[in-house]
């Protein structure tokens, strides 16, 4: 691959995570936002106007100007962009989750292969600083060997499209799974060994589920329990949620709270209290570590058998929320 | 009223120095089989017989109430011998090892005629009856999930806690308070699944992760954890228009950094005029002397160990356990 910038599109303004990425892309020097293509004209205009970039309404118009291809359709189009990405022979960064079932996820991995172009899945909370942290203490077996992990990825529901089975594909298990199963797969380089899940629709008048819990265990015994739900109040709570984790070792407890890093606003023009982020910005962090491979010729850090893994643990989940009992995770 | 301990560790001791101090309460006598050098500093200072039997106790006809605060799979044996000698019974949790020895305790009770009541205090720490109430006024909306966490460190490795064929580990000595704080709060369970440690036997470490689902249809989840080096307790309610939040470390309102002997150092409560256990007692001694139920029972002691019961079988079979009808 040259020296120049490499040309990314990106295909549909679905996710919000579409903006941070954008931004990102505008502010890296060796990356060039080409164009935005969107199956809601409207909503694909603007984002293009929003960036100064061209606007495609047909994809293959798109994709013949890029090198690579970001996808933050709604989940359940995941599957055909990036396959329509592949059949270009573009490189494709895909929103999590990958897809919204394991035999899709699988296609999409299998698909990019036999193009020979990389499918990188978005799991931007591993470059968060006090994960890459958390993970050289594990590593190191700074807390001896780990017996046990609860985790927490709770947010606000995100509204729209996200409560649409057609479109999200399930609810807050299909949502908020997919981060902490990826980070527990990547810090301790264990596999999914099986997985029980209550979930339930308590929150919102809803046709998916809004809240549950999910116990995991890995391959190396590890058990974790996760958190998934939308239970942060969408009119009250202070800010959109959070990824948590508190790890009990043989010889001492560690605990992560990734977006912790915030000020406190109290401010008479919103009842509201809010916080105020100043950490990292792991969205970029990762565009760029995801550019420099593509760039290099080297293999993605982040890739679509890791999107795939997590989808297998959704499902799974879902499996089990459905028979009540604990099911195993196969590859 | 007159009051006999038994069991005369940490617990025994502590809950007869909290009694004391309540009005109209006087501990006349501690029993234990071992008799700690603790014990007998705190008898002479509450001017009560130190025993070495229970039996003896129980003999006694001065006392009409006996406090069991003895290692748990000795609670039924005792309450049902307190219960024959015509004493009125306050039985610290978990109220027995088994459900068959709840059973036959509270059996012995009615039958004897004298109140059998069991220690849960959570139900007394005002956070805790207060995020209750906030749920049951509906000022979240529909209760979604519960979590409850509640950490502290591994007994001691000679004492009883540490065997978990005594105790029941982590399930039925911690995790049982807020089992019986979210059926107390969101009704009955309908099943539970669990992962932890127990089963491992790792030496010094014990935990466990529950999730509960109610038959409301509400989610739990309920740790106990005994691999932590300080006292943490964690509560959050999520409901459909709101959400509650608890924990005891950002509550504090006086905090001493000194190396201070584990018997004082933070595991109880401080900052209120009237502790937990105290409110407890108050009420248990109350209902004792005609006056209402208190807000805890044996019946729900019970239902509690079964819940507490049902979480160690999952860990064990790796099976979500259905609770049978209560």
């Amino acid at each position: 691959m040259s020296h120049t910038a490499l040309r990314v599109g990106i295909a549909s303004f679905a996710h919000g995570h579409a903006n941070s990425y954008a931004a990102a892309l505008q502010k890296l020097p060796d990356a060039l936002l080409v164009g935005v293509w969107d199956d809601q004209q409207q909503r694909g205009q603007q984002a293009a106007a929003r960036y100064t970039t061209p606007f495609h309404a047909e994809l293959d118009l798109l994709l013949a100007t890029c090198d690579a291809l970001i996808v933050t359709a709604e989940n359940a189009h995941h599957h055909d962009l990036v396959l329509r990405a592949a059949a270009a022979g573009v490189h494709v960064l895909c929103e999590k989750p990958l897809a919204t079932n394991a035999a899709d996820a699988r296609a999409m991995v299998q698909a990019c292969a036999a193009a020979k172009v990389q499918l990188g899945t978005a799991f931007p909370v591993r470059y968060s600083p006090a994960v890459r942290r958390l993970r050289e203490m594990i590593r190191s077996e700074a807390l001896g060997q780990t017996l046990m992990v609860r985790a927490t990825n709770r947010g606000t529901y995100p509204g729209g499209w996200f409560g649409d089975p057609a479109l999200a594909g399930g609810g807050a298990l299909m949502d908020h799974i997919v981060h902490v199963a990826d980070l527990l797969r990547w810090i301790w380089g264990s596999e999914f060994h099986s997985v029980y899940a209550e979930a339930a629709t308590r929150y919102y008048d809803l046709p998916v589920d809004d809240c549950g819990l999910v116990l995991i265990t890995l391959e190396d015994g590890l058990v974790v329990s996760l958190d998934p739900s939308w239970s942060r109040p969408a009119q009250s709570f202070p800010t959109w949620g959070d990824v948590t984790m508190e790890v009990t070792g043989t010889t001492g407890i560690a605990s992560i709270d990734v977006f912790a890093q915030n000020v406190e606003l109290y401010s008479n023009r919103d009842i509201r209290a809010r916080l105020v982020p100043w950490g990292d910005d792991f969205d970029m962090l990762m565009i760029s570590d995801w550019l420099a491979a593509l760039r290099e010729g080297k293999p993605v850090p982040i890739t679509g058998e890791d999107g795939l893994r997590a989808v297998e643990l959704v499902e799974s989940a879902y499996q089990s929320a459905r028979t009540h009992q604990p099911v195993p995770v196969h590859k | 009223m007159r009051i006999g301990v038994i069991g005369a560790g940490g617990m025994g001791r502590y809950q007869a120095t909290t009694i004391a101090r309540i009005t109209g309460m006087h501990v006349v006598a501690l029993a234990d089989s071992a008799v700690p050098p603790a014990a007998l500093q705190l008898a002479t200072r509450l001017g009560a017989d130190l025993l070495e039997a229970p039996a003896a106790l129980l003999a006694r006809p001065d006392i009409d109430t006996v406090v069991i605060a003895t290692p748990t799979d000795t609670h039924a044996e005792l309450a049902i011998a307190a219960a024959r000698a015509g004493k009125h019974i306050f039985c610290e949790k978990p109220i027995a090892r088994t459900l068959l020895e709840a059973q036959a305790m509270i059996a012995e009770a009615e039958r004897a005629g004298v109140k059998l009541a069991v220690g849960q205090v959570v139900r007394y720490f005002p956070a805790y009856a207060s995020a209750r109430d906030l749920v049951l006024r509906g000022e979240i909306g529909t209760p979604g999930v519960a979590r409850a966490m509640r950490m502290t460190g591994f007994p001691q490795k000679s004492s009883w806690y540490a065997d978990q064929v005594r105790s029941g580990g982590v399930a039925l000595d911690v995790m049982i308070h807020d089992f019986d704080w979210m059926r107390w709060t969101f009704g009955e369970v309908e099943r539970v699944y669990t992962l932890g440690l127990t089963p491992a036997k790792i030496e010094g470490r014990d935990a466990a992760m529950a999730v509960l689902r109610f038959r409301s249809g509400a989610i739990g989840y309920v740790e106990g954890n005994w691999c932590y080096s300080d006292f943490r307790t964690a509560l959050e309610v999520s409901g459909s228009d709101g959400l509650i939040r608890s924990d005891n470390h950002s509550t504090v309102t006086q905090a001493v950094n000194i190396n201070l002997p584990s018997e004082v150092a933070g595991l109880w409560p401080d900052g209120l005029e009237e502790g937990p256990y105290q409110a407890q007692f108050r009420e248990v001694a109350a209902w004792i002397e005609g006056g209402p139920l208190p807000r805890h029972t044996a019946h729900d002691g019970m239902e509690a160990l079964r819940i507490a019961l049902a979480a160690a079988e999952s860990m064990q079979t790796g099976q979500p356990v259905l609770l049978a009808d209560a």
